[in-house]
């Protein structure tokens, strides 16, 4: 079961996304902010982070320069999330080291997409 | 409160967004932040209320995402570099189109709230009051958006 570590400080984005990724089967761990989820990331190595990138205390962008400095967390993926949906909004979170980038809101067949892929699991099935 | 709050007076007033980059970074963030939720718990609760849900309750699931997606399309649209005929309206006319689907999605809910509770689907009837909770913030932060920036 790949576990994963959601950072995102909105409690209801929070609660929904989660209990929509653990119907699918993954193990899920949470941070509110990016402080915490460096910390979290450190201390549970998760095999992949969905970061939020507006966050408090320390934001999504250098949590994951953070987590990708780190020799124990920098193979861990990070697929960035966000409302930003502007231009040039990807090639910032790639150059703090995100390997992925999905918008809010989330469509979340094209996220469990990029999650099978940077996990090497086989395509998602349809929900239960 | 849901959603029924009474129009400011912005007639003859048209939307100037700011230059600033950020400012309009954070302003299209925040707009766009509370129609997560709002699609994510419908998607959801139509995923765990699956077959043990009525046909009708369903069938309301579907038309508050289809709003939701409505007050998407419209918060895109006020922040696309393509002409749009929203951009046409003056600030009063805009309040009314994200109100009307503000407005529906709130009666939605808590129909559907209601629905809910009667159809014993209690963690759906918390997850509607959670989407009504987003509405209301939806709509707060386009009725300040819109008092900050029609001039």
């Amino acid at each position: 079961m790949p576990k994963i570590l959601l950072v995102e400080d909105n409690e209801m984005n929070r609660d929904m996304l989660s209990r929509r990724l653990v119907r699918r089967g993954f193990e899920v761990s949470l941070a509110v902010d990016g402080a915490e989820g460096v910390t979290r990331c450190e201390e549970e190595l998760p095999d992949l982070v969905i970061m939020d990138l507006g966050l408090p205390v320390m934001d999504g962008w250098e949590a994951t320069k953070r987590i990708k400095a780190t020799t124990t967390t920098r193979h861990i993926p990070v697929i960035a999330l966000t409302a930003h949906a502007m231009m040039g909004e990807e090639e910032r979170a790639a150059a703090a080291g995100c390997d992925a980038f999905e918008t809010k809101p989330v469509e979340l067949p094209r996220l469990l997409a990029k999650m099978a892929a940077l996990l090497k699991l086989p395509p998602p099935a349809p929900a239960p | 409160m849901r959603a029924n709050r009474s129009p400011p007076k912005l007639a003859q007033r048209h939307l100037r967004l700011p230059a600033d980059t950020e400012e309009l970074r954070a302003l299209r963030h925040d707009l766009r932040t509370p129609i997560n939720p709002l699609l994510g718990y419908c998607e959801l609760i139509v995923e765990e209320a699956g077959d043990a849900a009525p046909g009708p309750f369903l069938a309301g699931m579907r038309k508050l995402h289809a709003t939701g997606a409505q007050m998407l399309k419209l918060t895109n649209e006020i922040f696309s570099d393509q002409p749009s005929g929203l951009r046409q309206l003056d600030c009063a006319e805009l309040q009314c189109e994200f109100r009307g689907p503000a407005e529906a999605a709130a009666t939605l809910c808590r129909q559907l709230e209601q629905q809910a509770v009667v159809a014993a689907l209690p963690v759906a009837a918390r997850d509607l009051q959670r989407i009504g909770v987003a509405v209301d913030r939806w709509l707060k932060r386009i009725e300040e958006m819109l008092e900050e920036n029609c001039r």
